[in-house]
């Protein structure tokens, strides 16, 4: 499947901003499950400066600066991926119980296994909260195939939790998710992160876009596709397994990536430090299309 | 003098005892054995054995004053804040030249063990894959800086600086407590240190074989400017958090010795991928940048967004290669205690051999073997955290219950632990509380990168520390010079030569904008202060005296001179309209209120502690000279701050004139001996800028308005007296003052140094100075409005001015004041907008949350 992205984010400020420094991760990955084509940004006021590097992660980093006056701040990215299915048997072939991993991953030393071990520690906004592992230990009974237990709960966040924008913000601490039982598809993946990583089982956050569909016979409108997040749980020798619990599927070739880390804080899609600006008002827009 | 004194009137002899009562840890100086000192600080018992007490002590209090002067006891900031005051202990700590020898090898090897260490965590991470160090240790700690992997592969000593505090166990055996790995914290003090002690032992200097401290500086010097290539003057700059670091003295002071720019974060901008220090000549790229700022705080781009004492851009800047930062970012995770319970096995298996120096026994507690052992000798153990930086925990001083949640949370989250056996410090003498006795010492070694290796600094910061219970130190502010004894042959090169040839390396001497906007401010507020305590002199005078016939003139004149004064004071302004019943007793209590009082938002101790913070804000621009004229102020204005308001008038006015002798030795200083350098020049027209708006002031409250001839005479009296004229005046109309006369003076006179022409005539002059912003013969923005100004007084005539309408108002002198004042501001504005760095508060912009 070949997709065509363009990710518009918009900045509108009270006062004029007289220096923006950002950092983007706006640059879809190339890995086992799709290819980047080709991506470019457009960003008015043009930057006086943009480099790129990669991350701690292997994310693709945009560095860039505007050091001239404004008021309206806009980043595209327009970009072409191919998504290749990964085949399910995948699913059926790994039949590790979540302990053996847990005990493989603590003890490993190779680079793949150390990598991993990154992801089994708190992070920034996935702490260490009892009610984790309370939440988590009902899917992952004893000898339970680690599949099998991500599966579960991966469904039980989707039915238990319901979707709510109005809800959380992206300050919104792990803690009143897990209260309210409510959220975004961010908290759903922080969510599940965290509840792996209390039982010792690597995970990572994992941001990208989904292609939605129109309601049959409706034409698709332009900018209604939207960023999202979902997560990936490490199976030792088979690499990252994805799970998408805000649609409850494991995604296939409508999910693409841009960047994968810890949680949201280590791939933010756009940050920065701006002098002046006052309030800002944030618009974005992103569109999928098949090509 | 020294004389030869009998042994029992000496210092020694006489405080034996004392000495000797403390016996806690190993004795540095008194060998139990032979029951005598031991050898290594015969020398100096010898020289101290000379001493009679009192000569001792006049030497003890020779140290204070120097570091008063030189700073180092400075803190004139809040006297709430705990901003640490150090003294010296004129004892110095002496060191044997075989622990020399054995410290010095062990510094290198750990300091290179530190590099190797550093360089592989934030390279291949061989040391985690080989399982020397478990994983958790690096991985799960906050110190370990994620976007600072892949930086230091290509250069071989990346960790330029190494520091350690090192003390003796109960064996005598020299051990290291913990390493300090991203600024050397502590080396200023050392050079200080060693200048004081320099002066004021210089006999017992002589006598003794001491090495010296420069070579070390010289590397320094050395290693940083051979970073940049050979074809340029490197630009290094010193990044400070400012004057509200506790060790704001020290970094001041190493940037003065080593002839680098002290700045902050708001002095710098990452343009293009590059650092440039903003200067008032525009922008100037900045080489190497010796980081007195924490790896988090460096950036609040890539690392902890909230702070505000980095540079936005700077790490991306290093990893272009476009700017080296030292210690390099990330080198924080050398100071993890989880890391430092590895070191002995890691020097094993990188260098094949085992540490020189043994190092405090230090245990993860991830490991099982280690948290057992931990667990079962808790109150032997001191705790830290190994996740992130934290204060240690001393079981044995906790409470029952807290030792319990301590075990309790060891063993639920054994990784987060570290502990370490308690260590007793040893001890050395030192002069305390005027006595002579036995102290807790540790000492901090320093090295630094000479070539290949490490050179480390033949010296030390020893600091005396006191327990606060039975396992807790606290460090007690008192320091000591170190002496390291069979060395000096090596070079004898000055400790301020290098200062000579540092300046022949910088072509001219770089403003920053912050510099040059905080000189702007020393000159506002000096000439402000001066302006301030002149007139309350002049209104004290008018409160002492009686004036039958004309006592309600004379108060409403009183008052008038009351609100003059308090034009920059809105607050106190507002509370003299308040009051109902006006009259002497009511304004004595205002000035009372103005001179002393606290409470107010803006009396005359604020007044001074505006000039006084400017002038701390750029302590690195005052010579020694300027300095201690600048610490007089401070001592003057602090006695009138801590006086008791109800202090007689006499009292009152000695205090001022103090203040303002104080003041004008500063004007005078600054007249006569500071360098005409752009610094200078926003000085200068800071004050000159002051001094106009204060002229202008007084002269439209009290001459706008005509008044009756009768006290006519009295105002024009209080204007001359404020404005320090009389005499001029007196000697240049010999006549009784009238209003033509003193508006000649004071407002239209080009030659008279104290009129508004004269002002604006030299700051005319000095905005010429200032850098041009075009390169043509074009005027500038702001040589425009002071020529509109300077012209709106060369064309004015004197008749026009003193005229009066039916009402008695003076409406062209009103115009003119209003007029120049405006013109005033937009110069100043115009000053700041070209010349100052505008350190607007940067905010943070994250996208708002994902919403699919």
């Amino acid at each position: 499947m070949k997709f065509r992205i363009k990710h518009t984010t918009r900045y509108e400020y009270s006062e004029p901003v007289s220096l923006c420094q950002n950092l983007a991760r706006l640059t879809p990955l190339n890995n086992e499950h799709q290819v980047c084509k080709n991506s470019h940004f457009e960003i008015t006021p043009v930057p006086s400066y943009l480099g790129e590097h990669r991350d701690y992660f292997g994310n693709m980093v945009t560095r860039f600066d505007i050091p001239e006056q404004h008021q309206v701040l806009d980043v595209s990215v327009i970009s072409e991926v191919i998504v290749v299915e990964r085949p399910q048997t995948m699913l059926f072939s790994f039949d590790a119980s979540w302990e053996q991993v847990r005990d493989e991953v603590q003890r490993g030393l190779s680079p793949e296994l150390l990598m991993a071990r990154e992801f089994t520690f708190a992070s920034r906004f996935i702490p260490t909260i009892d009610s984790l592992k309370t939440y988590a230990l009902e899917s992952f009974t004893a000898n339970r195939p680690l599949l099998d237990g991500t599966r579960h709960l991966m469904h039980r966040i989707y039915t238990e939790f319901k979707y709510d924008p109005a809800f959380t913000t992206l300050s919104t601490p792990l803690e009143t998710v897990i209260e309210h039982k409510r959220g975004v598809c961010q908290d759903f993946a922080h969510l599940a992160i965290g509840c792996l990583r209390t039982i010792g089982i690597p995970a990572k956050y994992v941001s990208g876009y989904i292609e939605t569909l129109p309601p049959e016979g409706q034409e698709k409108l332009e900018g209604a596709d939207a960023s999202h997040a979902w997560f990936a749980v490490f199976l030792p020798g088979s690499g990252w397994m994805e799970f998408d619990p805000t649609n409850n599927i494991v995604p296939g070739n409508q999910h693409i990536r841009l960047a994968t880390g810890r949680d949201y804080f280590d791939v933010t899609p756009l940050k920065g430090v701006l002098f002046g600006g006052g309030s800002n008002v944030l618009s974005v827009s992103v569109d999928v299309a098949r090509i | 003098m020294t004389t030869n004194v009998t042994p029992d009137e000496s210092l020694l002899a006489r405080h034996m005892g004392d000495y000797l009562a403390d016996t806690r840890g190993y004795d540095e100086f008194w060998d139990s054995l032979s029951n005598s000192p031991r050898p290594h600080w015969q020398n100096l018992v010898q020289q101290l054995q000379k001493l009679p007490e009192s000569d001792f002590r006049a030497r003890q209090q020779l140290i204070h004053k120097q570091l008063q002067e030189i700073g180092v006891t400075y803190s004139f900031a809040k006297e709430d804040d705990n901003r640490r005051t150090w003294e010296l202990d004129a004892i110095p700590y002496v060191l044997d030249q075989n622990s020399w020898q054995h410290l010095n090898a062990g510094m290198r090897q750990r300091a290179k063990l530190l590099n190797a260490v550093f360089k592989d965590l934030y390279g291949p991470r061989e040391l985690l894959t080989s399982g020397i160090i478990p994983a958790q240790v690096i991985l799960n700690c906050e110190q370990y800086i994620r976007p600072a992997r892949g930086l230091y592969e290509h250069i071989d000593l990346p960790l330029m600086f190494y520091s350690a505090d090192i003390t003796r166990d109960p064996d005598g055996q020299l051990v290291v407590i913990r390493d300090k790995t991203q600024m050397p914290t502590g080396v200023g003090y050392c050079l200080e240190n060693r200048v004081a002690m320099s002066r004021v032992m210089s006999s017992e200097f002589s006598s003794a074989e001491i090495a010296r401290l420069s070579g070390f500086f010289k590397t320094w010097h050395g290693a940083f400017t051979s970073l940049v290539p050979h074809n340029r003057t490197p630009n290094i700059v010193m990044l400070s958090a400012g004057a509200t670091d506790e060790t704001y003295f020290e970094h001041a002071y190493l940037a003065a010795y080593l002839g680098y720019n002290l700045v902050v974060g708001a002095d710098l901008t990452v343009r293009d991928s590059k650092v440039w220090l903003k200067t008032l000549d525009g922008l100037e790229q900045v080489d190497v940048i010796l980081r007195w700022v924490d790896d988090q705080l460096c950036d609040s781009l890539e690392l902890q967004e909230d702070s505000v004492c980095g540079v936005p851009g700077l790490l991306h800047a290093a990893r272009q290669g476009n700017v080296i930062v030292i210690n390099p970012i990330g080198a924080g995770i050398l100071e993890s205690p989880g890391l430092m319970s590895y070191l002995p096995a890691v020097c094993e298996y990188l260098f094949d051999e085992s540490l020189i120096l043994p190092q405090i026994d230090t245990h993860w507690c991830g490991e099982e073997q280690a948290r057992q052992n931990t667990l079962a000798n808790l109150n032997k153990m001191v705790i830290k955290r190994a996740d992130h930086h934290a204060k240690n925990q001393y079981p044995a001083s906790m409470s029952d219950a807290d030792r319990e949640a301590l075990q309790q949370n060891i063993i639920a989250n054994p990784g987060d632990y570290v502990a370490q056996n308690f260590l007793e410090f040893s001890r050395a003498p030192a002069w305390s509380n005027a006595k002579f006795q036995a102290k807790p010492i540790k000492i901090r070694s320093f090295a630094i990168i000479e070539q290949d290796s490490y050179r480390v600094l033949p010296g030390a910061l020893t600091r005396l520390v006191y327990y606060k219970n039975q396992q807790e130190p606290s460090f007690t502010g008192l320091l000591k010079d170190t002496w390291i004894l069979g060395e000096s042959e090596e070079n004898h090169s000055s400790l301020w030569q290098l200062v000579g040839e540092q300046a022949a390396y910088r072509g001219h001497e770089q403003i920053t904008s912050r510099t040059a906007e905080s000189l702007f401010w020393v000159g506002r507020n000096i000439e402000r202060s001066e302006s301030q305590v002149r007139l309350v002199r002049a209104i004290l005078a008018r409160l002492t005296e009686y004036y039958p016939g004309h006592e309600e003139d004379a108060l409403a004149h009183i008052e008038q001179l009351i609100t003059g004064l308090m034009s920059h004071h809105p607050q106190i302004a507002e509370a003299l309209s308040q009051i109902k019943e006006k009259g002497r007793s009511a304004y004595w209590w205002m000035m009372r209120q103005f001179v002393f009082g606290t409470d107010l938002n803006g009396g005359l101790t604020a007044t001074f502690g505006f000039f006084l913070n400017s002038a701390f804000n750029v302590r690195d621009y005052w010579s020694g000279d300027t300095w201690r004229i600048i610490d007089e102020i401070n001592q003057a204005a602090r006695r009138i701050k801590y006086s008791k308001p109800t202090r007689s008038v006499s009292d009152m006015q000695e205090l001022l004139n103090e203040l303002l002798d104080s003041v004008s030795a500063f004007l005078g200083h600054a007249a006569e001996s500071l360098s005409r350098d752009g610094g200078w020049v926003m000085l200068e027209a800071g004050r000159r800028l002051e001094r106009a708006h204060q002229i202008m002031n007084m002269s439209e409250i009290l001459l706008s308005q005509a008044v009756d001839e009768e006290i006519e005479s009295l105002v024009l009296d209080s204007l001359l007296y404020s404005q320090e004229s009389l005499a001029t005046h007196r000697r240049r109309y010999r006549v009784e003052q009238r209003i033509e006369t003193v508006l000649e003076l004071l407002l239209l006179n080009a030659d008279y140094p104290r009129s508004l022409c004269y002002q604006l005539k030299v700051l005319q002059q000095l905005v010429k100075e200032m850098p041009k912003e075009q390169n043509d013969s074009r005027l500038e923005r702001h040589e425009k409005m002071i020529l509109a100004a300077l012209t709106r007084i060369q064309l004015s005539e004197l008749s026009e001015l003193e005229k009066a309408n039916e009402l008695g108002s003076r409406e062209n002198l009103r115009a003119l004041i209003e007029d120049v004042n405006t013109d005033l501001l937009a110069l100043a504005e115009a000053i700041s907008q070209i010349y100052f760095s505008h350190t607007e508060a940067a905010t943070q912009l994250l996208q708002g949350q994902v919403s699919q």
